[in-house]
């Protein structure tokens, strides 16, 4: 009975609260409505209006304009770069307009002295703002499908377009607005909360993406990938996370898709944040309005991630620069320092606390040396972590970059990898890679690997910081108990460390690891490709001019396919950089939609698919050089496709 | 009834009240005098619930008002730089607090707007400060509350409104039995208008006592004695404040009139003359005792 009518006073309560901050800002919830329908609805009708016109101009020409394709550019565009961050700018402002008067002595006097708890109090005023945040984004939503059906747009289309953005972009606004909600409990003044929402937003990223290119360059084996698209990386920044959902990355955060684990995240961090907010609000001392801050932590916090993040970003800065071991740690010293005065000069209105901060600026060193020292001995022996060649199932290996071998073969074969697409290519239907699963190439690609580590380690350890590079090989072992290990090396490594003596014995291992027939046919599509995909072969001369297209028949086709495979088995590997990639006459497959037949590798591929499925044009240069293509080049002269002038 | 039992109130090392205890009756006119930075603001906003008690308690009918939107209901505060909404005019502020209050009367704020001289839909922002120290009073009696708390309401009205205010503020004890605070250092409006004054003064209560008892019991003589006795002649009296210069003895003196008198007129004196003290006067005096170095201060 007690905790009805408690709970009856508090639905009471904040009503009242929610429908006055509601009414006071109906003008400002207007207005934003007003931004929004010019920012998507009335946009997408100038392009979609634009395209029709067009469209109904040029139908002689037989050329085809589809709405849809400009619905999707459109939106595309118009997301990320106005709905979303009209949203957020509305979050600042409505954290500011609803949130202000905890940080003035004479509202709080108000606020705090009304019969309202503050539970309620906080409450209401969120509920106002959330209330603001939608509606403009509910009308834009409701006037874009109607445009939509107005121009007969197909509903697979755009509705999961826009459905999807709209929720995302509501979705994260309101989780923003809870990050700016508990940014504002903790702050003492309105300009700490804005402050502390830019710089979480800002240099937690930064900080984040460079210790992890720092752990890269330090940590031998370690693979950086995905630096902007992983969950870790926007983690606590909801600012920024809100535009890593428009960002195509490899972890399926894509526009349009939800990565599960992004989503969960910040289910579950809004959850958190609601909570905190509301249990340190109850507890804030009234008296904190107009002070540096009513809770320590998110300052000390605040002031740790710009510490770190200036004193990587100026560690990486002085390092590129002048390359040196002593430049990387002068950097870090001088960035962070002088971040750490800043910080504490913008926190704590001066220099007066400055002193008493150092004892935090120690902890910052303590935890780099930490990092630092934890990395630079090999992580716990992760540098050293190779899976035995029986306990693999399989390997992908991906090598980016050919002069880290020497080797010719990787240059002028490079389709080590490929994607299988839906006749209209818009959907992914599979990824096909170079994959070694027989025993003996699984050894092959081990025995290499192990010998790189211990060069590396012979090198020099513990570990120094080496530049930062992307490209190398790439090795991903699937073991049998289904977990997976990742190692990538940069070429530089091995180019600058190694000793001759070294440098050889690695060089015949990737030699034999590269004369490997599976390693060679796997990932590469010409070895899963059937006639029926090829709808013509166009040469092109080495000039660059005009090609020759050439519709040759089934059979012809297939003795082509087989000259290429044959060439590409058989391609020898060059020392000379100067033949290796670009001029030379080439040719390119043409290709079209094709069912793939039952049997074949694509069918195994792309398993229960039954549709037609598109694959990529295959281009191959040097055509006329001898070395490497002789097989295609003779079948290609015998049928008098082209007369090659050597 | 307001009780405060050892209420200890610090911001950070700086202990703003120190475990002071009182009680204020309900239906009185209550006047928290004392030094700057005595406690008094800080006192009032704990009654209001806007800060929380360090120590101690402050109870308003034996309820704590911090977080409790009951005792909040029956309470108004009206703090020395009272807030408005920023562009709101009184109106928009009656529509606010009709809301939140429960005991909101529309029929009293329109009959408060027509005594205030005051424009309903005139921005307050643009309003005096006089004015929108009456704007505040119009919302805050307009809740009909049980305990009105004012933090130098006096500061910025003019005597008219200083009397209207009194007169507001008296008829609404008398009729409904409210209990108002006052912190003020106008110490002669607070005179006219106070029952029970206390005296804060470093985070402590000096005294607390009904306004009538404390000016009957404090007495300022003036005498002329020839010859001149000697200190010991003022031995058993409770002098509070003695000045001599020749013959003439000017003394502010603890104690019933009668006793004072009888005691000073055994030393024959040319002239006597035994007069109540202004509440500034005991002020002024009580703090010289406390050790408010008065005369250090005016120097």
């Amino acid at each position: 009975m007690t905790s009805t009518i408690s709970s009856n006073k508090q639905a009471g309560e904040i009503r009242a609260v929610f429908g006055w901050s509601l009414k006071k800002r109906l003008g400002l919830m207007g207005l934003f409505t007003g931004l929004n329908f010019m920012a998507m609805p009335l946009i997408l009708f100038l392009a979609l209006n634009n395209a029709k016109t067009n469209r109904d101009l040029l139908p002689a020409n037989g050329y085809t304009i589809d709405l849809n394709n400009v619905f999707a550019a459109c939106v595309r565009l118009v997301f990320p770069l106005l709905v979303l961050p009209l949203s957020l700018l509305l979050v600042i402002i409505l954290s500011v307009l609803l949130y202000g008067y905890m940080h003035q002595k004479r509202s709080v006097d108000l606020f705090h002295s009304l019969p309202v708890r503050r539970g309620p109090l906080l409450g209401g005023r969120f509920l106002a703002g959330v209330v603001m945040l939608a509606v403009p984004l509910a009308i834009s939503f409701l006037v874009s499908v109607l445009l939509c059906l107005y121009f007969g747009l197909e509903a697979a289309q755009y509705l999961p377009y826009l459905g999807k953005a709209f929720a995302w972009i509501l979705f994260i606004s309101v989780v923003c607005f809870l990050f700016s909600t508990l940014m504002a409990v903790c702050s003492g003044t309105t300009f700490d909360m804005v402050i502390s929402i830019v710089v979480i937003s800002v240099t937690y990223p930064l900080l984040i993406v460079l210790a992890r290119m720092v752990a890269g360059m330090l940590l031998p084996g370690l693979m950086v990938k995905n630096l902007l698209g992983s969950v870790v990386t926007t983690a606590l920044s909801p600012f920024a996370a809100a535009f890593i959902y428009f960002v195509p990355g490899e972890a399926g955060i894509e526009f349009g898709s939800f990565g599960p684990a992004f989503v969960v995240w910040w289910v579950f961090l809004a959850a958190v944040m609601a909570v905190t907010a509301v249990v340190l609000y109850r507890k804030r001392k009234s008296e904190c309005a107009e002070s540096n801050f009513a809770f320590p932590l998110p300052k000390i916090f605040i002031r740790f991630i710009a510490t770190g993040a200036a004193g990587f970003a100026c560690a990486l800065v002085f390092f590129s620069t002048l390359n040196s071991d002593a430049s990387f740690w002068v950097g870090l010293l001088a960035g962070s320092f002088a971040a750490h005065i800043i910080a504490e000069a913008v926190y704590g209105r001066g220099f007066k606390g400055l002193k008493r901060s150092f004892g935090y600026y120690g902890v910052f060193l303590a935890a780099f040396a930490v990092y630092y020292g934890i990395l630079a001995t090999g992580a716990f022996g992760f540098d050293t972590r190779i899976p035995t060649a029986s306990r693999v199932t399989s390997v992908e290996i991906n090598i980016s970059d050919i002069v880290f071998s020497s080797s010719g073969y990787n240059g002028n074969f490079q389709n080590t990898e490929f994607t299988v697409w839906s006749k209209d290519h818009k959907e992914k239907i599979a990824r096909v890679q170079r994959e070694l699963k027989n025993p003996a190439s699984v050894q092959k690609a081990v025995s290499y690997h192990k010998e790189l580590v211990s060069a590396i380690r012979g090198a020099g350890y513990p570990y120094r910081v080496s530049p930062f590079s992307s490209s190398g090989v790439t090795f991903t072992y699937h073991l049998q108990d289904g977990t997976s290990v990742d190692r990538s090396y940069p070429y530089r490594t091995v180019r600058e460390l190694a000793d001759d003596k070294t440098q050889e014995k690695l060089n015949g291992l990737m030699e034999s690891l590269q004369t490997d027939k599976e390693f060679r046919s796997t990932g590469d599509p010409i070895f899963y490709l059937t006639p029926d995909f090829v709808k013509s072969v166009t040469l092109i001369p080495e000039n660059g001019g005009e090609g020759t297209t050439i519709v040759p028949d089934r059979a012809k086709i297939q003795e082509l396919i087989e000259a290429l495979r044959e060439d590409t088995l058989n391609a020898k590997p060059s020392t000379d950089p100067g033949e290796q990639k670009g001029g030379g006459i080439s040719i390119q497959l043409d290709l079209k939609p094709a069912v793939p037949a039952e049997g074949t590798p694509l069918r195994e591929e792309i398993g229960g698919y039954s549709g037609e499925v598109s694959l990529n044009n295959i281009y191959y240069y040097q055509l006329n050089a001898d070395r490497f293509f002789p097989k295609a080049k003779k079948f290609i002269e015998d049928n008098g496709w082209i007369k090659f002038n050597s | 009834m307001i009780e405060v039992k050892s209420l200890l109130k610090k911001f950070g090392s700086a202990v703003a009240l120190n475990e002071i205890s009182f009680t204020i009756g309900g239906g009185s006119v209550f006047g928290l005098v004392g030094s700057n930075g005595a406690g008094k603001s800080t006192l009032l906003r704990t009654l209001s619930g806007v800060y929380r008690a360090d120590g101690g308690q402050a109870e308003i009918d034996g309820e704590t008002p911090f977080e409790n939107s009951r005792v909040k209901n029956r309470l108004f505060f009206i703090s020395d730089y009272p807030y408005f909404f920023a562009q709101a005019s009184l109106d928009d502020m009656a529509d606010f607090y009709a809301g939140i209050y429960r005991n909101w009367d529309q029929k009293r704020y329109l009959e408060l707007c027509s005594i205030f001289p005051l424009g309903r839909t005139s921005k307050i922002i643009n309003m005096s400060k006089g004015m929108q120290r009456q704007a505040a009073l119009i919302t805050a009696l307009s809740t009909r509350p049980d305990y009105l708390f004012l933090d130098e309401i006096f500061d910025g009205l003019d005597p008219v409104m200083r009397q209207l205010l009194k007169k507001l503020l008296s008829s609404e004890v008398s009729e409904r039995g409210m209990t108002v605070v006052i912190a003020s250092h106008n110490l002669r409006e607070l005179e006219d208008l106070c029952d029970h004054v206390g005296l804060l003064h470093k985070g402590g209560i000096l005294f607390e006592r009904e306004l009538d008892s404390l000016k009957l019991g404090i007495h300022r003589v003036q005498a002329i004695l020839k010859p001149m006795p000697s200190p010991e002649a003022f031995e058993g009296l409770d002098v509070i404040q003695s000045k001599i210069q020749g013959s003439l003895v000017n003394l502010v003196i603890r104690g019933r009139r009668d006793e004072i008198l009888e005691k000073l007129n055994r030393l024959n004196p040319v002239f006597i003359e035994v007069l109540p003290l202004t509440l500034e006067e005991v002020f002024i005096s009580e703090m010289e005792v406390a050790g408010y170095d008065i005369d250090n201060i005016l120097k």
